[in-house]
């Protein structure tokens, strides 16, 4: 008779593998991978296509798709770092408070493992539908309306960039999360640094400026289309990866102190 | 070889800001035992289930589950215990069968067909296989309960951790919870907190009596229900039992005798000094009494209530 074999995971590692599978089911194997499927082309490429119908008439494809780009990055930014935080908010906020933290925790799984599976299912999750699918969807309507994409590798960079700018927000909500024990100053922080930062980039100095994720959502299109872009985009590209790190390191350190 | 005991902890202590939720617990668990852990609200139960899962970090002290330390062996206990939650909360998009799958996938690494077969035989053994594949969202309490205990079981544990396992549960889900207990007594110790006294009679065989965060009494049940101290005969007459009960009174190894009348017949509790004395003498003394018929003469065994009552109140006063 065939035995079972039991689990040799341990350390940090130990129960990652079926959280993550836990997380990823939570989107997959309810409708709510559903709802963002429609949701993000409706917001984001709904839009697109609107200016797409007027822009047609009398546009060029050049401008149009310049056009396209401007939009696509930057609804693409902003609702996806408003998506982000409202998504990722009662990720661990909710757990411990349903109590299902504690029943999770009484297994044997590491409680770095609870939170970085729940960093990494989201974020591949969210980037999928929140970047990703309304990117194809973008140049899907590039060709339906100039017969023509925008140049590719610059797009992929782009698309790069705005993924690390929400990755940067799941961090930071998730390391919320941790921190405070409702969802209201989790979102509300998020958001917070969001707007805060829209409206204190005009008063701090440059170089702090550079060191936020603020400033890249405006110069994303013109990454995507090969603009010359100026060197200083990749100081808070390589900042808003450091601040990630860094919050993903104090919610791990958070959460194995919590007592659930 | 690993030693008898599942669970030993020594002072151990837990204090929330100013306030002391448990304090200096020393307390044994025997291996195969069903131990049950009693005291009113607020005892400090929960709190020692939770020092005992590492789900909260002691003040002071510290415990052993299998000769494990607890503070550094966390994760290799929690590999040998199963838990059920006081309320247990699990993921509502789930069915009863994903729940245990889930739980299967911090033990089991393969192979598919075995993991699922053991799934099915833990919903089987508390009664869930004809519900396994309903999302739990509509679960009732008592389902919610057996898809705990189901859960808890899923690694065969040679400790299971159970909080107020009937708390919520009308009669009958109380006594199919206690009958699975007793079905898992023969190969796991069973660990559990109640306030249920009369389902600890039933079932436990080990009793611990915590109050205001502190142990008042541990002991076999048997030995909590003898109660401590003289022994007190139990014994019901029937006739005119008047100079019986003066002529004992003047035996050097009798305490005391109280009596009352329930139904026309005289009850009457017998404390004596000297159990040889009692055991040859008592009833051939009152029987000597023609006057008298004896219906019943035993050891007075107390109720559950009555102990608890009485060292709650004691460490009270």
């Amino acid at each position: 008779m065939t035995t079972l074999t039991l689990t040799q995971s341990s350390g940090w590692s130990a129960g990652f593998r079926t959280l993550v599978g836990k997380e990823l089911a939570s989107w997959w194997k309810t409708r709510r991978w559903l709802i963002h499927m429609i949701f993000w082309p409706i917001a984001i490429n709904g839009i697109v296509f609107i200016v797409g119908m007027e822009m047609r008439k009398s546009g060029t494809p050049e401008r149009g798709i310049n056009e396209f780009m401007q939009i696509f990055f930057q609804l693409g930014g902003v609702f996806g770092m408003v998506g982000a935080i409202v998504a990722t908010q009662g990720t661990i906020v909710g757990e411990r408070r349903l109590g299902t933290a504690a029943w999770v925790m009484t297994k044997p799984a590491s409680r770095h493992a609870f939170v970085l599976a729940k960093f990494v299912a989201n974020s591949v999750t969210f980037l999928f539908l929140s970047v990703l699918w309304p990117a194809l969807v973008v140049l899907g309507e590039c060709w339906f309306f100039w017969h023509r994409l925008p140049p590719m590798p610059s797009f992929g960079e782009a698309l790069g960039i705005l993924a690390i700018h929400q990755v940067f927000y799941l961090a930071l909500t998730l390391m919320l999360g941790t921190l405070f024990q409702s969802r209201g100053p989790v979102a509300g922080v998020a958001l917070g640094f969001w707007i805060g930062g829209q409206i204190l980039m005009g008063f701090i100095p440059q170089w702090m400026v550079l060191l936020m994720p603020w400033p890249l959502v405006q110069a994303l299109s013109s990454v995507a289309l090969w603009h010359p872009v100026n060197f200083w985009i990749w100081q808070p590209v390589a900042a808003i990866v450091v601040w990630t790190v860094v919050f993903i390191s104090v919610a791990l350190w958070r959460f194995s102190r919590e007592e659930l | 070889m690993e030693s008898d005991v599942a669970i030993s902890t020594r002072d151990l202590t837990k204090t929330y800001r100013s306030v002391e939720a448990l304090s200096g617990l020393n307390l044994e668990v025997r291996r195969n035992s069903i131990f049950g852990f009693l005291g009113p609200n607020g005892a400090g139960k929960t709190t020692t289930i939770k020092l005992l899962l590492g789900l909260v970090r002691p003040t002071r002290g510290n415990a052993t589950l299998f000769g494990m330390d607890l503070a550094h062996d966390s994760l290799s206990i929690r590999r040998r215990i199963g838990y059920l939650a006081q309320d247990p909360r699990y993921y509502d998009y789930m069915t009863a069968r994903q729940t245990v799958r889930f739980t299967a996938g911090f033990f089991y690494s393969g192979p598919h067909r075995e993991v699922e077969r053991k799934i099915s035989e833990v919903l089987d053994l508390v009664g869930l296989a004809d519900k396994a594949d309903r999302a739990i969202r509509g679960f009732s309490g008592g389902e919610r309960q057996r898809l705990g205990i189901a859960q808890a079981q899923i690694n065969s544990p040679d400790l299971l951790i159970l909080d107020e396992p009937a708390a919520s549960l009308d009669p009958m889900g109380r006594r199919d919870v206690l009958e699975i207990m007793g079905r898992l007594r023969e190969r796991t110790t069973v660990f559990y907190s109640t306030h249920i006294l009369e389902d600890v009679q039933r079932v436990s065989d080990t009793v611990a009596i915590l109050n205001l965060g502190r142990l008042v009494a541990q002991a076999p049940i048997g030995e909590l229900l003898t109660g401590s101290g003289h022994t007190i005969y139990d014994i019901e007459l029937r006739g005119a039992p008047a100079s019986a009960a003066a002529e004992l009174r003047t035996r050097p190894w009798i305490l005391a005798v109280k009596e009352a009348s329930t139904n026309g017949a005289a009850v009457w509790q017998v404390t004596v000094t000297d159990d040889a004395a009692a055991e040859a003498q008592l009833l051939r003394a009152i029987l000597a009494d023609p006057a008298v018929e004896v219906v019943r003469f035993g050891r007075k065994r107390f109720q559950l209530e009555e102990v608890f009552m009485n060292l709650i109140e004691g460490a009270a006063a």
